[in-house]
């Protein structure tokens, strides 16, 4: 039993003591290193949260009917766990987009969940999170900028591209590039924060890790959740602002 | 019930506004950027790189606008929600 325990400890510790015995040259250590092909791992490890989400959405919702859905589990489950993190990012939808929130859920949700199990698995040793590479988040940041435009146009009509052109016609040539300035500044602030935070985070943790290996790296570990739930949270709030400054139908935003 | 709404709206605000920081300086930076290359495109260097600044800054100053649009109608919509259970 104590062998056992001793080549666990062992097996967590090999990274941290790969990645402190980083010399000129040497990549850091990561269980991606150990598969025969030549992918990128930020990729790989993105595939790997999706294909995660996938089964775990399945393994909770997966073969039950909707009657059945309707009562919850009496103990704490996974299913009820993951309701219970909907519910509570349904209700800021609620507050921030009225009442045709659900009908945006789907991507916000998908959203959320992504981003804050990729921003978690940089907390397990040998992994990277695939959001302090550039590519993914700015993937993420064009879907909301593209989809927040489409939203928009379906709820408007033609009507929504007059948002562009301000309140007078006289200062359309003024207002126009403005705009366009300030609704492309939102994708780009978007990715950079994330980008930005959780490359941050993960620097922090791999440089004291190299520094003291035990204790006080915990302390950092425990920040690594809070800036990865924070994150994951205010990208989705901040989407859901995006989406309901295209969809509103007054004229003052 | 009024304390979970206070919280929510606590939650609203903290993304808003520390959305706010980082729009504001991307809005000059992409107003730079926009304007310094089309000033070596065209030639006309330094007009066009002050003029897009310029522009950079006011988009800058529209999200901040925007921003406080929305934060002072979600603020008075609360007030108007938590009057209305208890009747003054």
């Amino acid at each position: 039993m104590r062998k056992r325990i001793a080549g666990a400890l062992g097996l967590t510790l090999l990274p941290a003591a790969a990645l402190a015995s980083v010399g000129g040259g040497h990549e850091p250590f990561s269980w991606f290193h150990l598969l025969p092909v030549h992918i990128p791992q930020y990729v790989l490890s993105a595939f790997m949260i999706a294909a995660m989400l996938v089964v775990l959405s399945l393994a909770a919702v997966g073969g039950k009917k909707t009657d059945d859905m309707v009562v919850p589990e009496p103990r704490f489950t996974l299913r009820n766990l993951l309701e219970l993190i909907m519910a509570f990012l349904l209700g800021i939808a609620g507050d921030i987009l009225g009442h045709h929130a659900k009908k945006y859920m789907p991507l916000l949700g998908t959203c959320f969940f992504f981003i804050l199990f990729m921003n978690l698995l940089g907390l397990i040793p040998g992994f990277v999170p695939p959001t302090d590479k550039m590519n993914i988040t700015v993937g993420l940041a064009v879907i909301i900028f593209l989809s927040t435009h489409y939203f928009g146009v379906r709820e408007n009509g033609v009507a929504y591209f007059k948002h562009f052109l301000g309140p007078v016609w006289w200062m359309a040539p003024i207002m126009l590039p403005i705009e366009i300035v300030s609704h492309l500044a939102r994708p780009l602030s978007l990715s950079l924060r994330l980008f930005g935070n959780i490359t941050g985070d993960h620097m922090v943790v791999s440089i004291f890790l190299g520094l003291v290996p035990f204790v006080v790296p915990s302390i950092f570990y425990g920040l690594g959740v809070f800036v990865s739930f924070m994150q994951a949270f205010i990208f989705t709030v901040l989407s859901m602002i995006y989406i309901s400054g295209a969809v509103a139908h007054e004229e003052d935003h | 019930m009024t304390e979970k709404q206070d919280r929510k709206a606590f939650f609203r605000e903290l993304g808003k506004y520390s959305a706010l920081g980082l729009e504001m300086a991307i809005s000059v930076v992409i107003g730079l950027g926009v304007g310094y290359y089309l000033d070596r495109w065209l030639g006309t260097s330094p007009w066009l790189t002050v003029i897009w600044i310029g522009i950079g800054f006011a988009a800058g100053v529209r999200s901040l606008y925007r921003a406080a649009l929305r934060s002072e109608r979600d603020l008075e919509r609360d007030e108007a929600e938590k009057r209305k259970p208890g009747g003054e």
